[in-house]
């Protein structure tokens, strides 16, 4: 290499101040070549103290004109075809207030996990299961009840219970039972009533209770027997035409045993 | 869009752990309660007759009797869900007459033994009550099997056992 190549190197290096090795070689040998370095350097430097002059205004435009108009420059972003109109998950999720309702409900669903997860004493035990006859079951209990009874009163309360039992089975079952199913019902309903309510309260011993005691129990009673007519009334009103009689007859017999029960209560007076 | 789907979904999930945590509703539909109605009609009768008279009965010996006659209908009910392979029933059932046999006939018996001199008719009758009930729970435990679906099944396993023991209680 001669010194006008070395020194056409130098002008080309980034920066003069760092040389390369071959270079540098040439540059510890050769006193005019190193002359020429240290004005290149020194002119680096001043270079480098000069201002810079603000860019023009429209440089970053011009700049983009010569970009674009170089080669193959993506203009605009392609879209993804979308069949018209929204999914309906996205119209349902887009409904204002939504998000909101939908984590307030899930905020409302942790809490009541947790404390399902964590409350103490022992989980809900189902009593009935789909297979057992409440029915039969209340009946079974009524029986069991009455024959555990020691005094008058308990018994009468019990066969209160029962005609309730009865009464309400009746409701349930006015729009799907046959009219002698319903007929059977109400039977067993009046058997209760005056075969046993209202015999018990008349043969009931006269020191039994005390007169106000006895009063209350059969007021009480009479209530029951009133309440049990009236929402046989009512069911009667909406249930299937071969419903009503049964329901009518379930309605006579609780009011004709109440008229009889608030009789017999005035009469202990 | 992510956001409100994972909000769904977390939804949908703990509401079928909450769902999951209920208990069984006691609620049923009315063409269920028909069924069950139509299946118990005969039972139930005799146990509304059974406990009319019971509301009107005040000796302890007809008291015993009667308790004694509800404990039978319950008995013949339930050797025909046995005869039928019906486990649930077997089960519903076995489990009322325990509870009619435990707290009502055998209190009532006890009681009869400690109030009415041994020697009386009414212990006479007593007596009756206790042997017919013995052979009335055998008659009604002999029907279930020892195998196949329902004797197999644990509840009625566990049945067995008590009538067993009850049947020991009236001796």
């Amino acid at each position: 290499m001669n010194c006008q190549t070395i020194q056409n190197r130098i002008l080309a290096l980034p920066d003069p101040r760092q040389v390369p090795g071959p270079l540098h070689e040439h540059l510890s040998g050769c006193a005019a070549c190193l002359e020429w370095w240290k004005q290149a350097v020194r002119l680096e430097q001043l270079l480098e103290q000069l201002p810079v002059p603000a860019a023009p205004n429209d440089r970053k435009a011009a700049m983009i004109d010569e970009l674009t108009a170089a080669g193959p420059v993506i203009k605009s972003v392609p879209t993804l075809h979308r069949p018209s109109g929204r999914s309906p998950l996205a119209a349902v999720l887009a409904i204002p207030g939504l998000a909101y309702v939908g984590g307030l409900a899930a905020a409302i669903l942790v809490l009541v996990g947790g404390w399902q997860l964590f409350r103490t004493g022992p989980a809900p035990v189902a009593k009935i299961t789909p297979s057992e006859d409440p029915l039969l079951k209340a009946m079974v209990r009524r029986d069991l009840a009455l024959a555990q009874a020691k005094t008058p009163a308990q018994r009468l309360e019990v066969l209160g219970g029962m005609a309730d039992d009865l009464s309400g089975e009746a409701r349930n079952l006015a729009r799907v039972a046959t009219a002698e199913e319903l007929r059977e019902l109400s039977g067993l309903f009046r058997k209760v009533v005056d075969d046993g309510i209202i015999k018990q309260a008349r043969d009931f011993p006269p020191h039994g209770l005390s007169v106000s005691e006895r009063k209350t129990l059969f007021e009480t009673l009479a209530a029951k027997l009133a309440e049990a007519g009236q929402e046989a009334d009512r069911s009667a009103r909406e249930s299937p035409p071969h419903a009503q009689p049964a329901l009518k007859t379930i309605a006579d017999t609780a009011r004709d045993g109440q008229t009889r029960l608030r009789a017999m209560a005035r009469e202990v007076l | 869009m992510f956001r409100p789907g994972v909000t769904f979904a977390v939804f949908l999930v703990l509401s079928a752990w909450a769902g999951a945590q209920a208990p069984v509703a006691p609620g049923m539909t009315a063409a269920e309660r028909l069924r069950l109605h139509r299946a118990n009609r005969t039972l139930l009768v005799d146990l509304v007759d059974s406990g009319v008279k019971l509301g009107n009965a005040s000796h302890p010996v007809a008291r015993a009797e009667l308790c004694q006659g509800t404990a039978r209908v319950l008995g013949i009910a339930l050797r025909k869900a046995a005869e039928a392979q019906d486990t649930d029933r077997v089960a519903e059932l076995g489990e009322h007459l325990t509870l009619v046999v435990r707290d009502g006939l055998v209190p009532i018996l006890d009681e009869g033994r400690q109030t009415i001199p041994a020697e009386s008719p009414d212990a006479v009758r007593l007596k009756a009550v206790r042997e017919n009930a013995v052979g009335d729970l055998n008659w009604a435990r002999s029907a279930i099997p020892a195998t196949g679906k329902v004797g197999e099944s644990d509840k009625v396993r566990t049945l067995c056992g008590t009538l067993d023991g009850l049947r020991d209680q009236l001796k």
